[in-house]
């Protein structure tokens, strides 16, 4: 069933060209397309990856700590977050008074709809993908930051002290590294030459060592590593979980909320966390590709599809949990620290690998000769 | 590859339903829950104190909405000015590998070239900034 | 030039923008205590950059054009250039005397004066309607900047702030008219819009087209303190640093008419020469009369110079207004006119900087600028007010300075084109009349009354030097103008497309 529907409603997107006179059905496929699609992300991706990753980022903590964590409801607490979710549907949603309201209910529905619509252009096989944008890499940053938009209508709308300072504190950092975040996740378009997330993927087949991670090397590893870091700041996980830190701020920008509206942000928090893991996954880890040589995903239907689709999803996962294993690893800096790191160190060293790539692109890639 | 200045519609269609979508998705949960709470929520309790902001208990004694350290803002506009730059850099980039034929005879070292003048000029106000201690957040 | 090969063009830019980041690196790392230093690359900069514009760019050249026509390179853009260049030297030997008074950001004042100094290079060579608009947003955006640069002094911080808000003002107007026009002829390049008004074969060209020509002559308007966009120029040029509004009354002017001459040499033609005539000369009227007479009641000098810079500006416009009406049409008249106005705008720099530098130095020591403390100069010291006098002089247009042979090309321009520029001759001459009266008026007060103050003012050695040589400059354009004359004619020619 869910093949069938992933191979009817999103397969296929190369194929089609729009004849002369088929508007008409090319607008039909793309709304059944884009509705299929929606759905089946909504339901079959995001809902039990967000749910998945808040129960592995409890376990986790769990052993971390050396105690047990959630594991009553369900195999291994596996229904703890869905049972977590049913009890906040009941809870009542409390808007502070003087709270501006349409800003204070419009915030979580923008801040999920950012990381919920960044989906759409993460590939899950070669043939499974969304939508198969020219600009993919470039509507991910553009609509992920409209996440720092709703963060920061959450706070102000709130009219509370922490909520605010934890929102400029947002603010500043969120819009600090996405210039880092940008300039890495340049590097892997400029050696590819394009900036389609699908078509940078297909380029990585065949073995591990034909992944983004080593291409212009070290040009594309050092940018992982910093995609990474940044996006960790961008997502405000720790160490950069300064702006929702819970002993000095209450809880930063989402202090006044509670109930379904605070899940709302809750949910988008580890949706984005592990949509931008898949897009790093996707840039640098051969996304959809197996990195065995000689099982090459790309010839074996739909099988190979979902095969696909597992490696993304392991990958992403893998991220995912090496940014909570850091969580309680590293402790919080400060909002010096956090906007020295990026200014002076980020910044300067993305253009670096940047600078590296053009002259492998341009210079040493011509003198090995073919593709290095 | 040849690509059409218009993208066909089957691109970008999805992609708006997507973001509708996920608005909407967002929009119904907060509604079901509002009617949850309502049809499950037996008497609503009334306090002066329930629904102000929360401060530790103490009582409100100002505005939140005060006057923030001028840093925040110039990081601000330090934003805008070099994610300019980074915008600039996306198309760059994109046809930058196929530079050699694009640019007839001025080839990939002349566009290496230009890159460096594009970041020099980047990185003389990155300098700057850097110089004149805008990042020394602890001078105060 | 061959080692700039096809960038020639660019070359003068490119080294300006250099510099003015080399000075910016000089500032950052310069101790706080030798912050002379700044200064003294600022100047190498300005120095190298006058000699390459007089000596390393030839004038008679090849047209060249670069960037799809973005960028032109002719006979009037390497004179604009000389000019520039010498306005940006005497603009940063002002801006030394006078940075002891910056509170702080020495290094930002003469980045952003070689930053605007970038901007009227490119002003001068531009070719298409964009680079238009971004070459003079880098000379308007560096001099909101450099207005309001003592923001401790709320003069200084007004002048920014009028700059600014009616300099966008005008930048949306040109922008507006750019709008116009690329919808009239579908090309943003002035060769684009030449050829459209050459294939109308003199039918009168569209309204939009006319709408576009006169929003963008409106923007433009602002930069040279044409009459209708002319309220900023007093406040600003009181309000501003000494040396910046030195640089700004030159600058502005020049990169404003540079543009004008552009367009209008871009559109003069068959077609719109009866409107493009009286067009220019209604408004060479208001702005003369304006200027002059607004400036006789004035007390604060640079204010004053700032009422005189209008009627300056009238002048110039009657070199627009030369471009004859139908029977008379005469491209040589035209082209004389141009070159007039190119003379002009040379000798008006350097007037323009022999009296600023005057009031800096006067400034600096009294920490006044009213007319009144200016009373029996010559007994202070004999060389500002002799030196103040020779550019007022000029600036009134006396023989034999080099105002004065700039008014005669303009008069002689205008008389060119017939019976038609009769009223404008007399307006003229009675507006030199006027001139001459109120910069009189402040001669009178240096040489005839006495000083409040007797307390001699004391010139060193290289700033008396940088007076005789302004005053010698002055003298010697007026008496022997031959070769400028000529280099501003063969430029002016050649943008009008008449064989030398």
């Amino acid at each position: 069933m869910i093949p069938l529907l992933l191979a009817a409603g999103i397969g296929g997107v190369e194929g089609d060209a729009p004849g002369p006179g088929v508007l008409e059905t090319i607008w039909g496929i793309s709304v059944v397309r884009g509705l299929a699609w929606s759905l089946v992300a909504a339901l079959l991706v995001i809902t039990p990856m967000a749910l998945f990753a808040i129960w592995l980022e409890r376990r986790l903590s769990g052993k971390m700590q050396a105690r047990i964590g959630p594991n009553r409801v369900g195999p291994e607490g596996l229904l703890q977050t869905l049972a977590d979710g049913v009890k906040l549907l009941g809870k009542e949603s409390l808007v502070p008074t003087q709270a501006d309201r349409p800003l204070f209910h419009a915030a979580p529905a923008v801040v999920f709809m950012s990381a919920f619509a960044m989906y759409a252009v993460l590939p899950w096989g070669p043939d499974w993908a969304p939508t198969s944008l020219a600009v993919g890499l470039l509507f991910v940053l553009a609509i992920g930051s409209l996440e720092a938009i709703g963060v920061i209508m959450a706070g102000w709308a709130s009219n509370n002290k922490w909520a605010l300072l934890g929102t400029m504190r947002v603010a500043a950092q969120v819009v600090a590294y996405e210039i880092p975040l940008g300039i890495s996740a340049l590097v892997p378009v400029l050696t590819a030459g394009t900036m389609n997330v699908q078509e940078i993927t297909a380029m990585q087949g065949g073995g591990a060592w034909n992944w983004g991670l080593w291409w212009a090397f070290p040009a594309n590893l050092v940018a992982f590593v910093l995609f990474f870091w940044a996006a960790l700041a961008n997502l405000k996980r720790a160490p950069f979980d300064l702006p929702e830190a819970e002993s000095e701020l209450v809880a930063g920008f989402h202090t006044e909320y509670s109930g379904m509206s605070f899940s709302i942000f809750f949910l988008a928090e580890y949706a984005a966390m592990f949509v931008l893991s898949g897009v790093a996954s996707c840039l640098w880890l051969g996304g959809w590709n197996t990195g065995i040589p000689g099982v090459d995903v790309a010839g074996m239907g739909v099988w190979g599809n979902l095969l696909g689709a597992a490696m993304v999803a392991g990958k992403a996962m893998l991220l995912v949990a090496v940014m909570m294993w850091l969580r309680w690893t590293l402790p919080r800096l400060r909002v010096d620290q956090v906007m020295r790191l990026c200014w002076k160190f980020f910044l300067p060293i993305s253009l670096a690998c940047l600078v590296w790539a053009a002259a492998w692109v341009s210079v040493v890639k011509p003198m090995l000769g073919g593709n290095g | 590859m040849p690509e059409s200045p218009v993208p066909p519609p089957d691109v970008y269609v999805p992609l708006l339903l997507v973001v509708l979508i996920a608005g909407g998705l967002a929009a119904v949960l907060l509604s079901v829950s509002t009617v949850v709470t309502k049809l499950t929520m037996r008497r609503r309790l009334r306090s002066p104190t329930r629904n102000t902001p929360y401060e530790c208990g103490l009582p409100i004694l100002t505005d939140a909405r005060t006057r923030f350290s001028v840093k925040f803002y110039i990081v601000a506009m330090l934003f805008i000015l070099f994610d300019i730059e980074v915008v600039f850099l996306y198309p760059w980039a994109v046809i930058y590998g196929r530079g050699d034929s694009a640019r007839g005879g001025l080839g990939l070292g002349f566009l290496f070239l230009e890159l460096l003048v594009f970041l020099g000029i980047l990185f003389l106000g990155w300098l700057y900034v850097v110089r004149k201690g805008v990042l020394e957040w602890q001078a105060e | 030039m061959d080692i700039a090969g096809p960038f020639a063009p660019v070359l003068l830019e490119t080294l300006s923008a250099c510099g003015a980041g080399a000075v910016l690196l000089v500032d950052l790392f310069t101790p706080e205590a030798r912050k002379s230093r700044v200064g003294a690359a600022s100047l190498a900069v300005t120095a190298i950059l006058f000699l390459a514009a007089w000596f390393g760019m030839e004038a008679g050249g090849e047209t060249a054009t670069l960037f799809g026509g973005s960028l032109v390179l002719d006979g009037m853009a390497v004179f604009l250039k000389r000019t520039f260049a010498t306005a940006g030297l005497l603009a940063v030997l002002a801006a030394i005397r006078y940075e002891d008074r910056l509170p702080r950001g020495r290094g930002e004042f003469h980045f952003l004066l070689l930053s605007a100094l970038t901007g009227m290079f490119l002003v001068s060579s531009v070719g298409d309607l964009m680079s238009m608009f971004v070459s003079l947003e880098l000379v308007t955006l560096s001099f909101f900047i450099l207005a309001a640069f003592r923001r401790e002094r709320p003069e200084s911080v007004e002048a920014g702030l009028k700059l600014l808000v009616l300099g966008s003002l005008a930048a949306a107007f040109v922008l507006f008219g750019t709008a116009f026009l690329y919808g009239a002829t579908g090309d943003l390049t002035f060769a684009g819009l030449r050829d459209h008004l050459a294939s109308l074969r003199g039918a009168p060209p569209s309204r939009d087209l006319l709408l576009g020509l006169l929003f963008v002559l409106l923007g433009l308007g602002f930069k040279i303190g044409m009459v209708p966009m002319q309220v900023w120029v007093p406040d600003v040029y009181q309000g501003a640093p000494a040396p910046v509004t030195a640089f700004l009354a030159v600058g502005s002017k020049a990169a404003g008419f540079a543009l004008v001459l552009r367009l209008v040499t871009t559109v003069a033609g068959p077609g719109t020469k009866d409107s493009l005539q009286l067009l220019f000369t209604a408004l060479a009227f208001a702005t003369l009369f304006y200027g002059n007479l607004a400036a006789i009641p004035q007390t604060n000098v640079k204010r004053l110079l700032g009422y005189s810079s209008i009627g300056h500006c009238g002048y110039l416009l009657m070199g627009l207004a030369a471009l004859g009406p139908a029977s008379y049409y005469d491209e040589s008249a035209a082209a004389s006119g141009a070159a007039a106005i190119l003379f002009y705008l040379l000798a008006y720099a350097l007037t323009t900087f022999g009296a600023f530098l005057v009031v800096i130095l006067f400034s600096a020591a009294t920490g006044s600028d009213e007319m009144d403390d200016y009373a029996g100069l010559s007994r202070r010291s004999p060389l500002l007010a002799a030196s103040l006098t020779v550019a007022l002089l000029s600036l009134a247009g006396v023989p034999p300075l080099a105002g004065f042979f700039g008014k005669f090309m303009l008069m002689r321009s205008v008389a060119l084109t017939g019976p038609a520029g009769f009223g404008l001759l007399v307006a003229g001459a009675v507006n030199v009349v006027i001139g001459l009266y109120y910069y009189l008026c402040l001669v009178k007060r240096m040489y005839v009354h006495p000083p409040k103050d007797a307390s001699p003012l004391p010139v060193t050695g290289p700033t008396a030097a940088l007076l005789y040589a302004l005053t010698a400059a002055l003298l010697i354009l007026g008496i022997f103008p031959g070769a400028f004359v000529t280099l501003a004619s063969d430029a002016a020619r050649a943008a009008f497309g008449v064989g030398g």
